[in-house]
């Protein structure tokens, strides 16, 4: 007897044409020869691909009529976003349709901040005339064909105001400037004050977790810690150089990341600050505004050098930068509530948006492009570290201007250090080791 | 050294990470394999069988592609693929047909001698016929005219890099860029290669001569990146396992020899005169020799004492070959083409995506577009495949050395104009000067000439006077008789 078994293929498998051919898969490497190389090579060709497809910038929206100075996204609704300019005017935008939803008359000089509050029914805002507007967010939407909308309540302050932040669950909101100030919505004057020193306070925020918190960064380059139980300061750090802006990490409300005027970002832990857990370095210019996304795992800092960056929130250098032909200073930046769109406001009048990942499909995405996108982007982590794949995909256009300051500073760098290693090597023993960066930066910690 | 070593940390968890997947995605294959095996149970102790015994006990579909066709004289050269079967003879009589749905593809007469064909990406082939290399439509359209490689006598196809390499009789070695019709490097190898074939697992071309050595090449080095000496004689055949680990040569002095490639050492042998030589899938050595064939199973792993099974073919044999992912074994001989059944040699579990010619339309339209993306560059061809998008572990020494010969290249590279410095050497009064002795030279120059051309004319009329005088003192010293003579 003589029995054999052998392969029989007859061809089509599928009974009819509306059925799905099958797909064999043999895992087996004898079937797959040079895998490496073709692995390598899809790499390369995917990092190659993201570059081509990187178009960031969304659109713009323009309105007002001089330099935007202050903006802020709705916590509550995606499409909502305010902004208050140079010239007292705050504008409420619809971003899908990039129209303006509500123009007012706000203040008589600049507004100096504008914060939504988080169930998104109230707006404050603060201006240089030393008056806070409170508005009716619903009620503002009802009446939009009317400019001359009254604000809710308008309340008066003695000293000049900076920046204000609403508190995340109470009625309430800070205010920065002359002297820090916690307003309450029913009483006219405000309920607390905090002073130490004489300079003012630029920006206030409050902590996301805790709300007796407020961290500030005053005129005399320094970060205070103030505490709303006690009435008082907890404590602060002076640094160099004055800090313009201030965020807190929303997911690790232990961290807060500020922005320095010399185009650093410094991260702290307010349990210890000593020192700076992270210096994030790229910008040229002072970083005008910083701003966390929901993720707590990236902020946008946009800053005086017409950039601004995304740094991961753990690493020194930026993941992304974005820059405009026609973009300049960047005054203020914030996260939408998804955490996909970038909004930046600058002295050019206008609001740009951009996207977070600059290669991704905005839109309906299907499952075999997300496997497909899920498969490149597992590709391009395996070959970063690969020298040419890294090149491709470290390299970002920078405008000649900022390139060119860019090298002068690095030069500069490089200089000191080899003259300071020149100086030790030729004077041994007196010169000390100079001090870690992280400490170069801190003046002195005050209890 | 804080960043070396938190490099170093990340780069090892990513090492740990690609080994556990891959752990972990063989466990799964080993669940999910399907579970088919080829077997051949014989009640008999039969060592030896002739496939023409056991036609009746194999299922229909097989039978129906045991082919035998009768051709037009002249030795054929053969090309298979999993659909398609492409025979060049060489009276110049070129074919294709589809083997599986039994259907003439093209059919057509080229009027030359033809030396070798191959199929090439999309169902293209290529013919090696004595003015040049043609490459044709799977229609026979005539596309293209390799001009470059001149009487070239064997082809072979890297399909992966989409290059085309031929070797000439001198032994000149051209790899041909077919995507953009470039050629890649050309060099000569040994004047006396027999017979070319590649490592499927290297994209590495080998050759064998008559003297008995097998040469490795790649399109980056113009000489052989290793050589073997084989046989005593000259090496008439070689194949290539598919993994690349194993290289079976034959040589004229009538041994086939199995050899290991990673340590480049004799595996087995065997006394057999063979001057075709095939491999299957799944190490089903097949050798021609004459009109027979005499086929061995297990060759790779063990040894090749005992046959697995004969084939007679009508006449004298020129090409043999596998087809891959079918039992099925394809030969030309000198006026027929046969197809054969082999049970248990093809690789039953074929993967879509690697497998053009078994996908349907639409799936080919794609593969067409994403292998053309996914070319390898000709330079990443190497002994060692398995090392691209590895870290480099050569010493720091090493690299050292290396860096510093880029730096001194770049630097001989830029070697700056000298620029004329001109500082404080242009003044007026300078410049002035120069002006004048330039004009007072040309005058002179001038003046020169002019004198040098009176100085002429006074000569010439110097001249003039002295012959003039000549002949007034001649007259007179002529008499009255004979100037009367000169006159008259």
């Amino acid at each position: 007897m003589v029995k054999f078994n052998t392969i029989c293929r007859t061809g089509q498998e599928r009974s009819t044409n509306a059925d799905i051919t099958k797909v064999y898969r043999n895992p087996n490497p004898k079937v797959h020869p040079l895998a490496h190389a073709r692995e390598y090579q899809r790499a390369l060709v995917a990092t190659k691909v993201e570059k081509i497809y990187a178009q960031p910038f969304l659109g713009a929206l323009n309105g007002h009529s001089d330099g935007v100075s202050c903006i802020e996204a709705c916590r509550f609704n995606l499409s909502k976003l305010v902004s208050g300019s140079y010239d007292g005017e705050i504008r409420i935008w619809d971003i899908p349709s990039r129209k303006t939803l509500i123009q007012l008359n706000a203040h008589q000089q600049m507004v100096k901040g504008v914060s939504f509050s988080r169930d998104g029914m109230r707006i404050v805002s603060s201006g240089e005339d030393k008056t806070i507007n409170l508005y009716d967010f619903p009620q503002l939407l009802e009446q939009s064909n009317n400019t001359f909308q009254e604000p809710l309540m308008c309340y008066l302050s003695k000293g000049t105001l900076g920046n204000v932040d609403h508190n995340y669950q109470l009625p309430q909101f800070a205010t920065a400037g002359q002297v820090v100030q916690v307003w309450d919505y029913e009483r006219p004057k405000a309920i607390m004050k905090f002073q130490w020193g004489v300079d003012s306070v630029s920006c206030v925020k409050y902590s996301p977790a805790d709300t007796n918190l407020i961290c500030g960064t005053s005129m005399d380059r320094c970060i205070i810690l103030y505490d709303v139980r006690a009435e008082s300061a907890i404590h602060k750090v002076a640094m160099l150089n004055k800090s313009q802006c201030l965020a807190w990490n929303p997911i690790e409300p232990l961290n807060i990341v500020i922005g320095n005027d010399d185009s650093n970002c410094y991260t702290y832990d307010i349990r210890k600050m000593e020192l700076p857990t992270m210096i994030h370095k790229d910008h040229i210019s002072a970083v005008m505004s910083v701003a966390f996304s929901s993720s707590g795992r990236e902020f946008v800092s946009g800053s005086f050098d017409r950039t601004i960056r995304i740094f991961p929130f753990n690493k020194g250098f930026s993941r992304e930068v974005y820059h405009g032909q026609r973009m300049q200073q960047v005054n203020s930046v914030s996260f939408s509530g998804d955490a996909q769109f970038v909004y930046s406001g600058s002295n050019d009048m206008n609001i740009r948006i951009w996207k977070v990942n600059a290669s991704q499909k905005v839109g309906i995405i299907n499952q075999r492009e997300s496997n497909a996108t899920n498969y490149r982007h597992a590709l391009k982590e395996k070959f970063k570290y690969n020298q040419e794949i890294k090149r491709i995909a470290k390299h970002r256009h920078l405008p000649k201007y900022l390139m060119n300051k860019k090298k002068q500073r690095q030069e500069m760098k490089e200089s000191k250090n080899r003259k300071l290693k020149n100086a030790e090597l030729n004077n041994p023993g007196q010169y000390e080791a100079p001090k870690p960066e992280k400490q170069q930066r801190i003046e002195q910690f005050i209890q | 050294m804080a960043k070396d070593k938190i490099l170093s940390a990340k780069l090892k968890q990513q090492e740990l990470k690609s080994k556990s997947t891959q752990l972990k995605t063989q466990k799964i294959a080993q669940l999910l394999e399907p579970q088919f095996q080829q077997s051949v149970e014989i009640d008999d102790e039969r060592p030896l069988l002739k496939i023409s015994n056991f036609k009746d006990y194999l299922p229909e579909e097989n039978v129906q592609n045991i082919i035998n066709l009768k051709l037009r004289q002249g030795p054929y050269k053969l090309s298979v693929t999993p659909q398609t079967t492409y025979l060049v003879g060489e009276s110049g009589h070129i074919a294709a047909f589809n083997w599986r749905h039994k259907q003439l593809e093209c059919e057509f007469d080229v009027k030359e001698k033809c030396y070798d064909i191959i199929s090439i990406a999309q169902r293209n082939f290529a013919v090696a016929q004595k003015s040049c290399i043609f490459i044709y439509d799977p229609k026979g359209v005539e596309v293209h005219k390799i001009r470059e490689c001149k009487q070239a006598t064997k082809l072979e196809y890297l399909p992966y890099h989409f290059l085309l390499a031929a070797l000439n009789q001198n032994g000149q070695l051209t790899y041909q860029d077919i995507t953009q019709g470039k050629i890649i490097s050309t060099y000569r190898t040994t004047p006396s290669g027999l017979c070319l074939k590649q490592n499927p697992n290297n994209a590495i071309l080998g050759i064998g001569d008559q003297m008995g050595v097998v040469r490795m090449y790649a399109p980056n080095t113009g000489t052989s990146l290793t050589s073997m000496l084989c046989h005593k004689g000259g090496v008439m055949s070689m194949t290539f396992s598919r993994d690349g680990n194993h290289l079976i040569t034959s040589g004229s002095e009538g041994t086939v020899k199995v050899w290991d490639l990673r340590t480049q050492k004799l595996q087995s042998q065997i006394g057999v005169n063979a001057t075709n030589l095939a491999l299957s899938d799944k190490g089903i050595l097949a050798a021609g020799r004459g009109t027979d064939i005499i086929m061995w199973k297990n060759c790779l792993i063990g040894d090749l004492k005992t046959p697995y099974l004969r084939y007679k073919a009508s006449s004298m044999i020129c090409d043999i070959d596998f087809i891959k992912h079918e039992d099925y074994l394809a030969m030309s001989t000198f006026n027929t083409y046969e197809q054969t059944v082999v049970p248990e040699s093809g690789e039953p579990f074929y993967d879509t995506y690697e497998q053009p010619e078994l996908q349907n339309k639409k799936q080919r339209l794609e593969t067409n577009v994403r292998q053309l993306i996914e070319k390898l560059p000709p330079e990443s061809i190497s002994l060692q495949s398995y090392r691209i998008g590895t870290i480099d572990r050569t010493s720091k020494v090493i690299i050292e050395k290396e860096q510093k010969k880029q730096i001194e290249e770049q630097a001989t590279k830029k070697i700056r104009k000298q620029k004329k410095k001109m500082r404080g050497r242009n003044k007026i009064g300078k410049r002035e000067k120069l002006k004048e002795l330039e004009r007072d030279q040309k005058q002179q120059v001038k003046w020169q000439e002019m004198l040098s051309d009176a100085l002429r004319v006074k000569r010439a009329e110097k001249e003039k006077k002295k012959i003039e005088t000549k002949l007034l003192d001649r007259l007179e010293q002529m008499s009255s008789k004979e100037f009367i003579r000169v006159v008259s």
